[in-house]
């Protein structure tokens, strides 16, 4: 097609669309639908998806709106899978700042003043942020177990993804006798992770503080762990966009403790034992309470996915982030 | 038949000595270990982590240490594991383990 006829095409095409909108042929020219009149009495919002060639700079822009919108990369990087588009389909486990109540189960018995002081641990980041957690009697969406190995939990909105028969979270033989220190420590540790916060010491700044051959050699020493398990659990950092909008943080609760001995500069990385203020700060920014502004939130994230199905690629907004500033 | 031992992180105190087959397949609830010696009779599969199928055929895992470490007795004989159990960024306990493989 010669450029006269691609000028001719679009004519057509614009004098369509604003005699579609004239006759109220039931969208208005933002894909929204609107009742026969003409009029936009009323309206109806569906979500749309946006085409498959924005996905990634979509992800962008989420990302650059709200940092712990990006995935943590590390175990797809490590598996060489780093495919753009994949990542830009992954990066879906911010809970959104709307004010929301994630409900909890316990897979296995457990005593009433335990399943309360666990919820209230749970609860400490609702300090700051709009997302509480409530006990139910039925399958929760956070479900936690006390029986299996060690101490985690799945990845913000990922646990939704968990089959049900299966736990979110584990906090193997916490009980009323563990230590309030590792209710702080341990319990608001993984419930960071449920409200979609990655490790802290996986920041660049961190890991580049970590000796490789020491940290080898010392995990080596004491876990047995080959040089894949090292690589991937403290020595690739993350994407530096891809986390808390704050400089590292070594005293965040999300970030574990390591020792002198495998640093650089011979001090230790300090690690979390309870929500720090800076995490407070962050976790009420991203998920604000009522009163809290929603700056950086509202604007260009919501505008990019109520945009209709599709248009020319010459229309595509390169720079959505801005709107959003 | 070949054998899936699987021991729970509810088993403790871990045995000290571990009777098996050749063929045997061990798996600890562990955050780690290796074969610290007789690495002919028993060999290290790996650390992995428990993950979860998620939709569409993806896989999803959480965060946080190995919780599984897996062993294949290949020979008659006896070696000596180690594993590790805990938390690696606090505390964590170490047990060593004498497998004793007979055919």
């Amino acid at each position: 097609m010669d450029n006269n006829a691609a000028r001719f095409r679009e004519a057509l095409l614009k004098i369509a669309e604003i005699a579609r909108s004239a006759a109220g042929n039931g969208h208005d020219a933002h894909g929204h639908k609107t009742f026969k009149g003409g009029g936009r009495v009323a309206l109806t919002c569906s979500p749309r998806i946006l085409p498959k060639r924005l996905l990634i700079e979509a992800a962008k822009t989420a990302r650059t709106i709200n940092p712990v919108n990006a995935p943590a990369l590390a175990p797809f990087a490590a598996a060489g899978v780093q495919d753009p588009l994949r990542i830009a389909v992954l990066t879906s486990k911010y809970w959104g700042p709307s004010p929301r109540t994630l409900t909890v189960s316990f897979m296995e018995p457990a005593p009433d003043d335990l399943r309360a002081k666990i919820l209230q641990h749970m609860n400490a980041w609702t300090d700051t942020a709009c997302i509480s957690f409530v006990e139910t009697q039925g399958v929760g969406q956070v479900r936690i177990s006390r029986e299996g190995s060690g101490y985690w939990s799945y990845l913000g909105t990922d646990i939704l993804h968990i089959p049900a028969n299966l736990p979110t979270m584990n906090l193997q033989d916490f009980s009323m006798g563990t230590p309030d220190s590792e209710y702080n420590r341990v319990v608001r540790h993984e419930t960071g992770h449920t409200l979609g916060f990655p490790h802290e010491h996986m920041r660049k700044d961190l890991v580049a503080r970590i000796d490789r051959d020491k940290a080898y050699q010392y995990f080596s020493d004491t876990q047995g762990w080959d040089k894949d398990t090292v690589d991937q659990q403290v020595l690739t950092p993350l994407d530096e966009q891809s986390l808390m909008g704050t400089p590292a943080d070594q005293t965040s609760i999300m970030c574990y403790q390591l020792p002198a001995e495998i640093t650089v500069d011979g001090d230790p990385i300090l690690g979390g034992l309870d929500i720090n203020q800076t995490d407070y700060q962050f976790a009420g920014k991203i998920y604000p309470k009522a009163g809290q502004a929603v700056r950086k939130v509202s604007g260009g994230a919501e505008r990019a996915i109520r945009l209709s199905e599709d248009w020319d690629p010459s229309e595509d907004v390169r720079d959505a982030a801005q709107l959003a500033m | 038949m070949a054998r899936l031992i699987d021991i729970g992180p509810a088993v403790r105190p871990l045995p000290q000595i571990l009777r098996v087959r050749p063929g045997d397949l061990i798996k600890f609830a562990a955050t780690g270990g290796d074969v610290k010696s007789g690495e002919t009779v028993i060999r290290r599969l790996g650390v992995f982590r428990t993950s979860a199928l998620g939709p569409d055929g993806g896989v999803l895992s959480p965060e946080g240490a190995p919780d599984a470490v897996f062993f294949l007795v290949c020979n008659p004989g006896s070696a000596v594991l180690r594993i590790v159990s805990g938390d690696p960024w606090g505390k964590f306990e170490t047990n060593l383990i004498e497998a004793r493989s007979e055919a």
